[in-house]
């Protein structure tokens, strides 16, 4: 079963030169994300070092076997030294990392309003208006101010400059409170909030409130604002502040046509813009993203690369009850996928040569209490939870104190038990060393093929040795680093996310 | 049968340690002895050399002049030739490969005339403490080089029968071997197409006839989405393909292909490579993705990992990856599609066990000119005795070095080999499901020319 190793000045292109006699201490791993790392030495004059050295372009090494991709990827790193050339190279998730993304997919918040004045727009007269965006987006004009037939009060917000996307819908649910004469409009601008505008919804004012929803889907179709505005007729306003008002609240903007936001939807934009781009680096296909289907209601992205965001989305989880941990990657024909994590797994059994085995308490917690804040704002300490297994196991309380931002009780008590899931039973560490790797029927598999995210069985474990044998006999594995001299791979096993972070992002996103 | 033979050459410059009849020469083992180390099998994994251990042979030489002059002059061509390894080794341009030579003492299969060759990496000389004593023999010279571990002798060369393009061949050697030979091989009547065109192809290669198995894919056509169309105006091979039509973008699962063979063609148990001769007929992007379950024992499923076919309007051949199975019995196709759009068409599933001596050889057939060529040669060569790396050409006007991605020194030691060209594109259009020229499917001729290989001296 001998492998391949070539270099190739593009994918699938124009063979460079077959290493696979001459590379010396080659060395390849994987990591959650895919390809991760391949290191090697090229023996080569000084001549035949800079020739490498000076290649133009990103030249490719692929790492083949009977046509079957082993690792593929970038030719990053190159160090002339004494006798040859050491090479350094990266798997394809290094694509995620080359340029930064900025876009809005969805708001809704309503920190990022403002009151506008008449330096963002001509007839711009919001000081003669109380406007506030506290949860809300309020204006209402202020009593006894002579207002004229341009005189307009504004809340405006801007999209990310420069992003990649403009504005599609806003939904958002009304209380036009306003007299006749008066009229309430949301407009969509190019070019910032200065910009050519377009009205996209309005109601006129009838003396009476008027509620609804609506949801426009903007005909402006390079909408990068919108603002909300009260127009006015030429009269004084006699009433009370705040009794006439328009008021928008449940608001949410998207820059897509979509009902809902899922991570796929964002996750197939990065990898077009990352293919648009760099179009050698990264695969548009769109095929191996699943979707979560969670909606997400706040994703800005502002100057973040695209492995910043994927990291960021796959913390979310999905939409299911208990929420399935998701993973990216990148790995065959720099395909990017999303998915949850260990689908797409393989399953291996070794027979353990040598076995490290670590218990610490360190991540001990089998007591806890929540820490959080009532609706005075005054903190809170919910009661004591213990597991009482792992109190008597260890003959050890270890308490820690969760904190809890929230002002709901029960939700603070959701989180200290979940805190306390985590770490009533903390998973020992483990090294382990094998020779072989085998499938469920048996037939013995190249070392190489065992990749991130498989799981691995220690099958000549006697299932009697220890009350925590089960937990240790069979791991996932976060890293594998494959050495081609010896025939070695070596095997880092996952330590699990927290249910606890996994949480903590979902609430801060304010999901449940 | 004669006595020692053992030199070192590069085809022009010969230094000749033993000449196998005991005659005089300038170089001699100093005590008359001289083991070669054996090789074994290579632990590491790369291929482009073959699959054992380079072996560091030492000797100890006096070499003879007729004056102390003439001795010098004798070292320094002994050091040229060391000197020539280590820059053919670096790949530099000039620098021929250098061989030792070896056919031990009353052997019959080796001899002076025809010696068991071995490619040498490296070398190295050092002079003995007294070498300023100026004596027309400096004795005790410690040579040290360093060569490729399986030793070559002659090759056998045999050809296939005229095979159309898609089936499997056969080629009857002269006899088995007992080590796997370093083979070069030769397939005629192949269809390189115009620079650019960079489509992989495949050749299969077994030593068993259960190493390769065809499977019509047409064989799985069931109900919707399922259908067997017929594509024989693209030289499908069994005349129909298998087409997916996508009504939604679920997974869905064929009908099931009888893999269960008997005799000595049933599947070997173990690890399969399995590969699809596949075209995407979208022309709205929509893409697929493709994975195959194997049933094990009756009742166990296994499946590879997913495949996905972009826009690749074209027949051509993928592997969809390893799987591994015993007593298999059925296969089944199953595909996703990116929209409820389009098709993708499927001609054959070919199953190479990697449970016996395989090798499967991928690479690019371009003729590096503005239009296809039909009756072209492949060339696929190890180059074990003349250069760093294989080589793999095709030379329908001059040979054009070709593209690869899997290791090309392929070793093969049945009586009967087993080949098959995996290869799409014909010379009036790439459209087509094997290759063909005028009208009609290529026939192939592969020969095959076959070191045969020891490990030990014979």
């Amino acid at each position: 079963m001998a492998l391949f190793c070539g270099l190739f000045n593009t994918p699938g292109g124009r063979l460079l030169a077959d290493w696979s006699s001459r590379i010396e201490h080659l060395e390849f791993s994987t990591n959650p994300h895919g390809f991760a790392t391949l290191q090697g030495m090229i023996p080569e004059t000084l001549a035949g070092s800079f020739a490498v050295y000076d290649l133009d372009g990103l030249p490719r090494i692929h790492i083949g076997y009977n046509g079957w991709t082993v690792w593929e990827g970038r030719l990053e790193d190159m160090t002339i030294v004494n006798g040859g050339v050491r090479i350094g190279a990266l798997g394809a998730q290094r694509a995620l990392s080359d340029v930064p993304y900025t876009a809005l997919w969805s708001t809704g918040g309503y920190s990022e309003w403002r009151p506008m004045t008449i330096d963002d727009r001509a007839n711009t007269r919001t000081e003669k208006f109380e406007a506030d965006n506290n949860n809300r987006i309020f204006i209402a004009p202020k009593k006894n101010e002579v207002m004229a037939s341009s005189t307009i009060g504004r809340m405006g917000y801007a999209a990310l400059h420069g992003g990649e996307r403009y504005l599609i819908t806003v939904a958002f649910t009304y209380d036009v409170y306003l007299d006749a004469g008066y009229t309430a409009s949301l407009v969509s601008c190019s070019g910032g909030l200065g910009g050519s505008a377009t009205s996209e919804w309005s109601v006129n004012g009838n003396g009476a409130s008027q509620t609804g929803t609506a949801t426009v889907t903007l005909t402006n179709a390079t909408a990068d604002a919108v603002l909300f505005q009260v127009a006015c007729p030429a009269a004084t306003y006699a009433g009370e502040t705040g009794d006439r008002y328009l008021k928008i609240t449940s608001l949410r903007i998207k820059t897509t046509a979509s009902a809902a936001v899922y991570a796929d939807e964002i996750v197939k934009a990065l990898a077009v813009f990352v293919n648009g781009i760099n179009s050698t680096q990264l695969d548009s296909n769109p095929m191996l993203i699943e979707s979560p289907a969670l909606d997400l209601v706040d994703e800005s992205y502002a100057d973040l690369y695209p492995e910043e965001i994927l990291n960021r989305l796959i913390a979310l989880g999905d939409n299911q009850t208990e929420p399935r941990q998701w993973e990216w990657g990148v790995w065959e024909d720099r395909r990017l996928h999303l998915r949850p994590r260990g689908s797409a797994a393989r399953a291996w059994y070794v027979d353990a040569s040598a076995v490290q085995i670590e218990r610490t308490l360190e991540m001990l917690t089998n007591s806890g209490y929540a820490v959080h804040q009532n609706g005075r704002n005054e903190t809170q300490r919910t009661a004591v939870n213990a597991d009482a297994d792992s109190v008597t196991r260890f003959g050890l309380t270890r308490r820690s104190a969760v904190n809890a931002q929230t002002t709901s009780a029960t939700q603070a008590a959701v989180m200290r038990d979940t805190a306390l899931a985590d770490g009533a039973n903390p998973r020992p560490r483990s090294a382990i060393q094998f020779l072989a790797l085998y499938d469920a029927a048996g037939a013995r598999w190249p070392l190489w093929a065992c990749r991130s995210g498989d799981t691995i069985t220690m099958r000549n474990l006697p299932v009697t040795l220890g009350a925590e044998i089960d937990r240790i006999r069979t791991f996932t594995v976060s890293e594998t680093r494959y050495t081609v001299e010896a025939d070695r791979l070596e095997v880092t096993p996952e330590s699990p996310l927290p249910r606890l972070e996994v949480m903590v992002a979902r609430m801060g996103e304010g999901y449940r | 049968m004669g006595l020692l033979y053992l030199a070192i050459s590069d085809g022009t410059t010969t230094c000749t340690i033993a000449d196998g009849s005991g005659g005089a020469v300038y170089y001699k083992l100093a005590y008359g002895k001289w083991a070669p180390r054996v090789a074994k099998l290579r632990q590491d994994t790369l291929g482009g050399r073959g699959p054992y251990t380079d072996e560091t042979e030492e000797m100890l030489l006096n070499i003879h002049g007729a004056t102390a002059a003439d001795a010098y002059a004798k070292l320094q061509t002994l050091m040229q030739l060391i000197d020539q390894v280590k820059r053919w080794k670096r790949g530099e341009t000039g620098a021929t490969a250098v061989l030792l030579k070896y056919s031990p003492a009353n052997a019959t299969i080796s001899s002076a005339a025809s010696p068991l060759q071995a490619t040498l990496l490296d070398g190295d000389v050092v002079l003995p403490g007294h070498f300023n004593a100026g004596d027309s023999v400096i004795t005790g010279v410690k040579l040290t080089v360093k060569r490729l571990g399986e030793w070559l002798h002659t090759t056998d060369s045999k050809a296939s029968a005229a095979t159309s393009n898609g089936d499997k061949a056969s080629v009857a050697m002269t006899g088995a071997i007992t080590w796997p030979g370093p083979t070069k091989i030769q397939v005629e009547g192949v269809v390189s197409q115009a620079q650019g065109v960079d489509t992989r192809h495949y050749l299969a290669l077994a030593d068993t006839v259960n190493g390769i198995s065809i499977f019509n894919a047409e064989d799985a056509a069931s109900s919707a989405p399922w259908s067997s169309v017929n594509e024989s105006a693209q030289y499908a091979r069994n005349t129909n393909v298998l087409r997916y039509t996508p009504a939604d973008t679920s997974e869905h699962e064929s009908g099931a292909i009888n893999i269960a063979l008997a005799g000595a063609n049933a599947l070997p148990d173990g690890l399969m490579a399995i590969y699809a001769c596949v075209r995407n007929n979208s022309s709205t992007g929509t893409t697929f993705r493709i994975r195959i379950r194997c049933s094990s024992r009756l009742y166990t499923s296994v499946y590879t990992t997913p495949k996905v076919i972009g826009a690749i309007a074209t027949p051509r051949w993928v592997c969809l990856g390893l799987i591994s199975a015993e007593q298999w019995s059925n296969a089944y196709i199953n595909i996703a599609a990116s929209a409820a759009a389009d098709s993708l068409d499927i001609d054959t599933l070919v199953f190479v066990s990697q449970a016996v001596n395989t090798a499967v050889v991928s690479f690019t057939l371009s003729n590096g000119s503005g239009a296809a060529a039909s009756g072209d040669m492949l060339e696929i060569d190890h180059k074990l005795l003349t250069a760093i790396a294989p080589k793999i050409t095709t030379n329908a006007v001059i040979a054009v070095t070709q593209a690869y991605d899997s290791d090309a020194v392929v070793a093969l030691k049945a009586a009967t080999v087993y080949a098959l060209v995996m290869a799409t594109g014909g010379a009036s259009s790439l459209n087509r499901w094997r290759q063909e020229a005028s009208a009609a499917v290529n026939t192939n001729v592969i020969t095959l020319v076959r070191h045969t290989a020891y490990l030990t001296p014979v």
